[in-house]
């Protein structure tokens, strides 16, 4: 048991950050983000554009732990300027932690604001887990990018993003990526020195 | 008799043709990404009076082209991007 919680403390989960946390209205998302020390799929459907429901599974590459979550991610506030856009998320979610034969209840609250125009983006994010019995454990997300060449909707569009995680009692870590995006799919490709090759994905449809 | 029902009949053809159809275009506000352009798209084909969607970035705009004989009004358009999380603006050259 006492080496359950050191695992969730030393290893955490990192919040999903990689994309909208809603979309237009009607529409089913499925993204899923993976590298050598995680995997995250989640599949939402877009109630509205300012609501957006859904499941998500989590697992630990270092010692199999896995979380299965129901999660709700509402936009409470879209600035819409002439050259750009400002948006401010909330999610919540609940559900199961689970590691060998030890399941325990989880609940996962996150901010996350951004701005972005067709040439700049940036994100900042605040995660809060707590796991039942275990104190509650922060995480923060950071990202950067910029498109070298402003592409249409029928364009393949490459943006470039440096991304910053920073999970309570680890070190920072930093990964950069080269997203790729064309009509309504989206997938990135990075490394970082400790979470090695990174493939994250996303589909709307 | 006859001659003011045809006047008045020929009177509501053209306004008609003039009112439906064919293609229109507008501004829009806060357009930066694909995903952006995908939800608008989407959201204007479900409408039956729409038959294709045109959206530019660079632009910032949307140009719907109406069946035959259809149209939506300005402020239907409005309320449609409104919903799909968007503002309608003025067209700027």
């Amino acid at each position: 048991m006492v080496k359950v919680l050191a695992l969730v403390f030393l290893f955490g989960f990192s919040p999903q950050v990689f994309a909208h946390p809603t979309s237009f209205e009607g529409a089913r998302i499925l993204m899923s983000e993976n590298n050598s020390e995680e995997t995250r799929t989640q599949l939402l459907y877009s109630y509205r554009y300012w609501l957006a429901f859904g499941v998500e599974h989590q697992t630990l590459a270092e010692d199999g732990s896995e979380m299965k979550i129901a999660r709700v991610n509402t936009l409470l506030n879209r600035w819409l300027m002439e050259d750009s856009q400002a948006n401010i998320y909330l999610g919540l979610a609940a559900g199961q932690y689970q590691h060998l034969h030890h399941q325990k209840d989880v609940q996962v609250v996150d901010v996350q604001v951004d701005w972005e125009s067709r040439k700049y983006y940036v994100m900042l994010m605040e995660s809060l887990k707590k796991i039942d019995g275990l104190d509650e454990q922060g995480a923060s997300l950071q990202r950067l990018g910029f498109a070298p060449y402003l592409g249409e909707f029928k364009d393949l569009n490459i943006w470039y993003i440096l991304e910053r995680k920073k999970q309570e009692a680890r070190p920072e870590s930093f990964v950069q990526y080269l997203r790729f995006y064309h009509r309504n799919v989206l997938w990135e490709v990075g490394y970082g020195p400790r979470s090695g090759s990174n493939f994250n994905f996303m589909i709307h449809f | 008799m006859l001659k003011k029902m045809i006047f008045v009949m020929v009177g509501v053809l053209v306004s008609v043709s003039a009112w439906a159809g064919g293609v229109k275009t507008y501004g829009v506000e806060g357009m930066v990404c694909a995903f952006c352009t995908q939800g608008i798209e989407k959201s204007f084909l479900k409408e039956p009076q729409v038959q294709a969607v045109e959206v530019s970035l660079e632009k910032k705009r949307m140009s719907l082209t109406f069946k035959d004989g259809q149209a939506l009004t300005d402020a239907q358009v409005a309320e449609i991007l409104k919903k799909a999380g968007y503002k309608m603006t003025a067209l700027k050259e």
